[in-house]
Order: structure tokens, then C-alpha cells, then sequence
């Protein structure tokens, strides 16, 4: 029995290396050794378009490719149909294809045909962005900056530019494959969203390579931004800007911000630019502190760019190890901040958009309070009597004033350390017992970012979070004690705590 | 000496309750002093020995719980000084014929106590220092911080001289690194957990006429005089 159609491959129209291989713009044939045609021969691209097995592109699967065949050539054993067409874009393809006889003497009257094509072409392989407004960031896992470059297949940095300034890329593309040589020079450009595009650029092609240098059309908006991602669509022409072919894309997030905060802070780390940024839309600095503490209040329960969480004092967790600032809040694996950490954590973030942040110490008043009480608390019988109004015993579990390890019941003495008040992702804070707690004050407003709330002053801390003040006594804490212990007296009638200093 | 009864201290423990509960019937603790240790007390005209001895204090709280705590003496046989006072101090010298303990807590705090009884001449001097002792542990017994006085120094520091910028964590206890006396003014060297070297001097009442900070003279506004940490009468 003869089969009507037994056999089937791409030629390229072009004189190549590979019969397989086309450059873009070349046609790609496939022919069908056809039996005995008898009749018109069809040839369909059964699935709709050519799978790609190889490709940084999406091809388009319409329409499906019909092509009828008249008069194909003579052979002495029959007859070769070909058709001839143009894959759209740089990769390697499978192309399954169904060629049909019309009158075929022998059956079957139609064979299910495959072959595989590579169309050559320029991919975008790597990218950095330059220009002298962009920025430095550091990583936030403590291992430097973030270097160019910010793009490749399998890396996307975040980049960073001062707003209303214009940026560059250079743009490296390869030629797959790289043994083709598809002309000796291209023309490149780089479709952006909102103007943000690289111009037509002629590149020359160096072995297999070429390297785009150009800079946006426009200026990013003159405002706090965030890119999320900038996405790049890179197409290249090898006939003198005729057509233009996909040539990859590269995606990259990208923060705007008011002013270069390189001169601002040296703590640029990513989440740093993240919390001054990706809350976007101010024009002033002092819209972008109100954006940047959205991020904050609440509490917010803040987290890392990449959604990692960062604690104010994790419960279970005492002091020990605890970060003291936005480095060590950000680069240590607990993630786990005093109050200090997130007053520096919120002072480097709206320092990003040119806002000036002043550290506040908060202390108590009085030379006789040793520490303060953080809500919330309940109260029993009081142990003492000779101290008043010092009179309920706050104990320890440790020598030190630490409220971890939890004694059970969370009884400390004559007190129990209730539910609150809420800290970054800390329902109940493992620490609320303090000598010092620092905050910021920023144009004018004292926040808090480590409960997310802001203050008027000292009363309305004293108001919104103080529950007692301790004393420090020799005779409850001889040399050699294994329990420290306070007394403790509840808030009264005068403040008894005070800022330093206080917001002009 | 006026030995104290059953029914004394019953009133003085009841009186001290805040709370309108019975007082059982129950025999008066008693100090039961240990073994006397021997250490030097310093004393602008040289040092001294004196006799330190440590008892149980049972003290009963205002909930009327006992807490075990301790009592400390000292006597210093030379100059027939008493002290008495809770167990939250370790070091003494001695200023204007008195007997003072002291102990740098964190904040820092200086803690002073200043209960010295001096003991007059007697052929039981033995009998005349167990009556003393003995009177005052009552007393103790009624409130054990009656003999404590506080200079919270903090008033010629600040809160932030000793503190490490931007750590929250509760300080140690500075680190004394030194007494001596200048012309006869007591003087205490401390350090503090971020380095910060630090002395005050004292005058013959106790009070605080002078202060260094990292090698600079802090100026004050008058002695620094310290105050009574419970309202009774010594």
C-alpha cells in the first residue's frame, strides 16, 4: 500500500547553514512529498500555529494557517507540495502540519506531518539602567547593593530614579542562534508604559551581539512612583526599520522618589524604598510622609518588600538579640525590632522623599521611676504598704527586667500582663516594661511606628499607653537576686512621663 | 534595750496590713544571726575591721504574706558602730562617726543607708549589741526599707549619660569601679554599660557636692541631698 503523502520538511528560503534555520523576514517552506497528487493538495498547520518548544516569545495562535496547493512540482515518484511562510518571532518551533489529497487511489487520503524550524533573531539578554539621577540600593539581606545588571532571564533588580529626571538603559541582545549572522546591523527600540520607551537606535551586531545605549523619551512624573514592574517590550527591525520583530521583554520594579535620598539616608535598603515609594502619588515631601506612614499606622503589621514580616519585640522573644536599627532590622533573620529599629525604620523611609525626621526619647519624669508600664495590665492586691503610691509588686522571672521567659498565667506578681497593646505584628508585645522608648517627630507630629499610632504630647502618650511606673529598690533586689522586682504605682494626676526633644 | 514581746510585734505587723484581716496569734520572729565575716570598712583615716553578720527577716507584707527576706549587720568593734539594715547592700564606709551602706542600682540610683546606733560603753558589750540589734530587727521587721535613703543620680546625669543610643534594652547596674576618699569626702567611681566613666563625691552629711562625667566636672546646683524612701521616721 502507498501512502498519498509520506514525508515532510522545512527548507529556508535563504542560503543558510541549516536548512531549519531562517533569519527574520525569511520565508520558511515545507514541503510534502505527495503521491499521485490527482487533485489539489492541501496543506494545514493542524495546530493552528507552530508549538514553540524554544522560545522568550508568544507567538499568536491566529489564524490558522490554510494553504491550498495547486500544481505542485513533478518527481519521478511523485510530487512535492511546499508552502511557504513567515514564523513571526525568534525561537525554535515544532510546527505539526496535515497535508490532504483530494483524489488519492490509495488510502489513506491525508498524513499527519511534523518538523522543526529555528527563526534566528536578537533577545534581549541583559539590562542595566544608568542616567545620573539613578540611585543605588542596598539588598535587604545584607550582601551590598544591587548591580547591574538589574535585568536578565532569570534576575530583575530594582532600580531607582529621583523624579521628573530622565533615565538610560543599555540593552544587551543576543543572536539566536548565535552562529547566524542576520545582517551587521539592527535597529533596536524599547516600547515602555507612559512614554517611558527607548527611541529607535541603529546597533551594530558584533559576534552574535548587540548593545543598545539609549535613553527614555520622557521623564519619569514628577512625583513619589513605583513601577511595579516597568516592563520593557524590545522589538528590532533588520530592514532599516521596515518591520520590526519581538525581541524579548524586560520587566524591572522601579522607584521614584522626590529627591536623590542617597544625600538623605545611607540606610537605602530595598524595603526602605519600598515603604517610601510604593504607597505613590505625592508631590511634596510632606504628602509622602503621610503616605509612607498609611504603610505604619494602625498598626499596619509592616513587612519587607517581599512581604517577610518584621515584629516589635515577637511575642515569646525578650530583649536578647533584638535589632537596634534598619540595618540590623532588615539583614537579621528575626526581623525582630525594639522600639529604636522602627523610629530608625521610619526616619530612613520618609527621609527617601526629602523629609526631615527627628529622634524623640521618652523617659519618665519623675528621678523615682525607674520604668514604665506599656498597656495592658490588671492590677490585684497590692503587697506593699510602706512605698505608697509604689505599692504593687511587679516580679520578674530573671534578674533582669525582661518579661520573657512568661511566668505562668502571665503573672508578674501582683499584676498580669493582658492582651495589648498592639505593636508590628505583635498582638501583645513580648516586652511592656521600659526605662526608655524612642519615637520620631516629623513635621510636626510625634509618630510611633512601632504601635502605628502618633501622639499629641507626653500626656496623650501617657493617655494612649502607659499603664504604671516602676521603682528600683535595693531591699526587694539584694546582691544576688534571682527575681527582679519593682514596685509599681499607677498614673496620676501629673504627666509623669517627658519627651526629648520635643517637636518644634 | 527594751526587748520587744509577742504582742508588740503583732501590732506593729497588723498595723502595717492594709487589710482588715485577723491577725492570728503567733510567736515574734527573731534574729537568728550567722557567722560573722570579717571585712574592711573604708574611713577617711584608714580602714577599719567590722563584723558582718546576716539573719532570716520573715517579713510579713501588706497582704500578710511572709517574704523571705534578709537582714544584714555590721558592727565595727573600734569605734563601737552599729549597723542594721535590709540585705540590699554589700558596701559600706564610714563618714562622721556613722556607719553608711550603699549600693549603685541601675538608673543609676545610689542607695544609701544610714542607721547607725552607737554603742556606749559597757562591760556586756556583748549583751548591749544582741539588745540593739535586736530592736532594730523589730523594727525592720515592720518596714524593711526604713533605714533607706535614694540619690537618684539621674538628676546630675540625666537619663541618657549611661545608655547605649538607641538601645531600649533596661539597663545594668553601672559598674562601681571605685571608692576612695578626698579629703575626707567619700568618692564613688562608677562605669556605665556604654563606657561612660563617671564619680560623685560626697560630703560628711552624704550629700552629693560633686560630679564628673568622662573626665568633665558636671556643674551642680547645690548638694544633692538624698531622700527618705519611706515616709516613717527613722
Amino acid at each position: 500500500m502507498t501512502n498519498c503523502v509520506y514525508a515532510g520538511t522545512f527548507t529556508g528560503s535563504g542560503s543558510r547553514a541549516s536548512p531549519s534555520v531562517a533569519c527574520p523576514g525569511d520565508l520558511i517552506t515545507f514541503s510534502a512529498w505527495v503521491v499521485d497528487s490527482g487533485g489539489t493538495v492541501t496543506i494545514m498547520n493542524t495546530d493552528g500555529d507552530c508549538n514553540v518548544t524554544t522560545t522568550t516569545n508568544s507567538v499568536s495562535a491566529t489564524p490558522q494557517w490554510t494553504w491550498s496547493v495547486n500544481g505542485c512540482s513533478d518527481s519521478s515518484r511523485g510530487q512535492v507540495c511546499s508552502v511557504a511562510f513567515e514564523l513571526p518571532n525568534p525561537g525554535t518551533y515544532t510546527c505539526n502540519f496535515t497535508a490532504t489529497v483530494a483524489n488519492c487511489p490509495d488510502s489513506p487520503l491525508q498524513m499527519n506531518l511534523s518538523a522543526s524550524a529555528t527563526v534566528a533573531g536578537l533577545v534581549v539578554s541583559n539590562v542595566s539602567f544608568t542616567g545620573t539621577s539613578e540611585f543605588n540600593i542596598l539588598q535587604d539581606n545584607g550582601s551590598g547593593q544591587y548591580s547591574a545588571p538589574h535585568w536578565t532571564p532569570t534576575n530583575s533588580s530594582p532600580v531607582g530614579y529621583v523624579a521628573n529626571t530622565t533615565g538610560a538603559v543599555t540593552a544587551v541582545f543576543a543572536m539566536v542562534p548565535t552562529n547566524l549572522a542576520c545582517g551587521s546591523s539592527v535597529i533596536i527600540r524599547g516600547d515602555g508604559p507612559n512614554g517611558l520607551s527607548i527611541p529607535a537606535t541603529t546597533c551594530t551586531v558584533v559576534n552574535g551581539a548587540a548593545t543598545l545605549n539609549g535613553t527614555f523619551s520622557n521623564a519619569f512624573p514628577n512625583q513619589v512612583g513605583f513601577l511595579n514592574p516597568l516592563t520593557i517590550n524590545w522589538n528590532y527591525s533588520g530592514d532599516d526599520g521596515y518591520t520590526f520583530h519581538p525581541a524579548g521583554a524586560s520587566a524591572n520594579p522601579v522607584y521614584i522618589t522626590l529627591t536623590n535620598p542617597v544625600t538623605m539616608t545611607p540606610n537605602l535598603y530595598r524595603t526602605v524604598l519600598h515603604l517610601a515609594c510604593s504607597n505613590p502619588g505625592a508631590t511634596t515631601s510632606n504628602v509622602a510622609v503621610a503616605n509612607t506612614w498609611a504603610l505604619f499606622a494602625g498598626p499596619a503589621n509592616v513587612t519587607t518588600w517581599n512581604g517577610q514580616t518584621l515584629y516589635y519585640y515577637e511575642p515569646g522573644h525578650g530583649f536578647a538579640g533584638t535589632c537596634l536599627d534598619t540595618a540590623q532590622l532588615l539583614t537579621n533573620a528575626s526581623h525582630n525590632g525594639q522600639c529604636g529599629a522602627w523610629a530608625h525604620l521610619f526616619i530612613d523611609s520618609v527621609a527617601v522623599n526629602g523629609a526631615a525626621a527627628n529622634w524623640v526619647n521618652i523617659a519618665p519624669v519623675s528621678a523615682t521611676d525607674f520604668a514604665f508600664l506599656i498597656t495592658n495590665w490588671s492590677f490585684r492586691a497590692a503587697s506593699f504598704s510602706n512605698t505608697p503610691p509604689y505599692t504593687w509588686k511587679l516580679q520578674f522571672a530573671t534578674p533582669n527586667m525582661d518579661m520573657v521567659p512568661i511566668p505562668s498565667g502571665n503573672v508578674y506578681g501582683d499584676l498580669t500582663s493582658l492582651t495589648g497593646t498592639s505593636g508590628q505584628n505583635s498582638t501583645t508585645p513580648a516586652e511592656k516594661v521600659f526605662n526608655l522608648h524612642f519615637i520620631v517627630c516629623c513635621n510636626g507630629t510625634y509618630y510611633d511606628p512601632s504601635y502605628g499610632v502618633t501622639y499629641e504630647d507626653a500626656a496623650d502618650f501617657e493617655s494612649k499607653a502607659v499603664t504604671g511606673y516602676g521603682e528600683l529598690l535595693p531591699g526587694d533586689n539584694p546582691p544576688g537576686y534571682t527575681n527582679l522586682i519593682l514596685r509599681v504605682r499607677q498614673p496620676s494626676g501629673s504627666v509623669g512621663i517627658y519627651f526629648d526633644p520635643l517637636c518644634p | 534595750m527594751r526587748p520587744i514581746g509577742k504582742t508588740s510585734w503583732l501590732a506593729i505587723s497588723c498595723a502595717i496590713s492594709s487589710f482588715a484581716v485577723p491577725c492570728p496569734a503567733q510567736e515574734a520572729p527573731t534574729p537568728k544571726w550567722g557567722q560573722a565575716q570579717q571585712i574592711s570598712v573604708p574611713a577617711p583615716d584608714g580602714n577599719l575591721q567590722g563584723l558582718l553578720r546576716s539573719s532570716p527577716l520573715p517579713w510579713k507584707n501588706a497582704k500578710g504574706e511572709i517574704e523571705n527576706r534578709t537582714a544584714m549587720s555590721l558592727y565595727i568593734p573600734q569605734r563601737n558602730l552599729l549597723w542594721l539594715g535590709n540585705a540590699g547592700y554589700s558596701k559600706f564606709f564610714l563618714l562622721n562617726n556613722k556607719i553608711v551602706a550603699w549600693n549603685l542600682l541601675a538608673g543609676p540610683t545610689l542607695f544609701v543607708s544610714m542607721a547607725t546606733a552607737s554603742i556606749p560603753q559597757s562591760p556586756d558589750m556583748e549583751s548591749v549589741v544582741k539588745g540593739e540589734l535586736g530592736r532594730r530587727y523589730t523594727r525592720l521587721l515592720a518596714n524593711d526599707l526604713r533605714y533607706d535613703y535614694r540619690i537618684p543620680l539621674t538628676l546630675i546625669f540625666g537619663r541618657f549619660a549611661f545608655a547605649i543610643p538607641g538601645d531600649a534594652t533596661p539597663a545594668p547596674p553601672p559598674k562601681v569601679t571605685g571608692f576612695s576618699f578626698d579629703n575626707g569626702h567619700p568618692v564613688i567611681a562608677f562605669e556605665g554599660q556604654n563606657g561612660a566613666k563617671a564619680a560623685v563625691t560626697l560630703d560628711r552629711n552624704v550629700h552629693v557636692i560633686a560630679a564628673t562625667l568622662r573626665g568633665q566636672p558636671i556643674p551642680l546646683a547645690g548638694p544633692l541631698k538624698p531622700e527618705k524612701i519611706t515616709p516613717d521616721e527613722e
